[in-house]
């Protein structure tokens, strides 16, 4: 993204989070896992899914007591959707 | 008019890349004071500085540490300074926008400073390849930061732009890198440096010699040649930083600060190779603007294939 979208311009970076919003990383993940489990063929090209690889473990941190199950759906789905 | 001397007012300055200097800080002996600028930078910033259009060879972006001057990019037709802290009480205490730490945070499943995020981005963009790998992107457009979808990559890329800034707010250079030697005698002469094309000669070793006097009687031996050839948007930093300071004796201080210089150019080129690397791993698995809440951008990048860079 370029240098200019990285820094607020006219007035100064509000006092907001920098943190993510657990509820929402929640809800993102399982909108993904339902996208998922409703497709008979991979539903994303391949550079999307390979960031979704990547990045689904180290989000899953955010939710450490549903993180073994959330990688447990989404590697069998995956799994699943690249064998057919 | 008379206006009273104030001691107090002489402050450093980032005149150009490496090259630190003093600003009498006093309205009525400044052209263009850039009040927006120091009122950002208040007591204690870093900066980086990048062009919206025409960056050259070299990094994309440089960090300052000092106030910069407008023009100390390259040199010539200026550059936009991003301050990172931003000292107002109202603030979130940095100044990048909203939605880059939380969006960094999100991916890599822990919190990320303010100060690795801008750490990294100078990394990424300091890389040895950046600027000819986007060359056509950046003749009319800032760099573009492509963030790992991998938090060790990002981590990898914010330890590299850590040692990055430190260098190019003229922390000292680390001892393997301090190849150069000055050879010969100074005493009493006064620095005479010759053009690009003549100042710097090829040894057997592999490296270079400076000719830093008229008669030859000092020599600056030990210089690679990338370093001598080292330039940010066609600002050669080294010959730039000698021929600054044409005409000015030869003192113990001038020969430390040169062979300084000299060091933090040898161990930035190093950096910006390892930099080089972490954009090789960053460029194979990225994060898309949406991750951020950005819109789309207005028009793909011509040198990437589409989803190869964060959009």
């Amino acid at each position: 993204m370029s240098q200019l979208d990285l820094f607020a311009r006219a007035k100064p970076a509000r006092a907001s989070s920098d943190l993510p919003d657990p509820a929402d990383v929640r809800r993102e993940m399982l909108d993904v896992l339902a996208q998922l489990e409703a497709a008979e063929t991979m539903p994303f090209p391949q550079k999307t899914l390979a960031m979704w690889k990547t990045i689904w473990p180290q989000m899953s941190r955010w939710l450490p007591d549903e993180r073994d199950e959330l990688i447990r759906r989404f590697d069998a789905q995956v799994t699943r959707l690249q064998a057919s | 008019m008379r206006v009273h001397f104030d001691a107090t007012r002489i402050e450093p300055v980032s005149y150009r890349p490496l090259d630190r200097r003093f600003t009498y800080n006093v309205r009525e002996y400044i052209d263009f004071p850039k009040p927006d600028l120091q009122a950002a930078w208040a007591h204690l910033n870093v900066a980086l500085i990048a062009k919206n259009d025409g960056t050259g060879l070299g990094p994309g972006a440089w960090a300052h540490s000092m106030v910069p001057d407008q023009h100390s990019f390259r040199g010539s037709t200026g550059g936009w300074v991003f301050p990172l802290w931003n000292h107002a009480g109202e603030g979130a205490g940095h100044f990048l926008a909203d939605g880059v730490l939380s969006g960094l945070a999100r991916a890599y499943g822990q919190a990320v400073s303010a100060e690795q995020t801008f750490d990294a981005i100078l990394a990424l963009l300091s890389a040895t390849s950046y600027t000819n790998r986007f060359g056509r992107d950046l003749e009319n457009d800032f760099p573009h930061v492509p963030f790992p979808s991998e938090l060790a990559v990002f981590q990898r890329a914010a330890a590299i732009g850590s040692r990055l800034r430190a260098l190019q707010g003229l922390a000292l250079p680390g001892d393997a890198f301090r190849t150069a030697r000055l050879e010969g005698e100074g005493g009493g002469r006064t620095l005479a440096v010759p053009t690009p094309r003549n100042a710097w000669v090829q040894t057997d070793d592999g490296a270079g010699t400076v000719r830093l006097t008229s008669d030859q009687a000092l020599r600056l031996t030990g210089v690679s040649a990338r370093a001598w050839t080292f330039s940010v948007s066609g600002y050669p930093v080294l010959y730039k930083w000698l021929k600054a300071r044409d005409g000015e004796p030869i003192d113990r201080t001038q020969q430390r600060d040169l062979l300084d210089t000299v060091g933090r150019i040898e161990e930035i080129v190093s950096l910006c190779d390892s930099a080089d690397a972490v954009l090789a791993e960053a460029l194979a698995g990225t994060l898309g603007r949406d991750r951020f809440g950005l819109p789309a951008r207005r028009a793909p990048a011509a040198a990437l294939e589409d989803g190869d860079e964060p959009a």
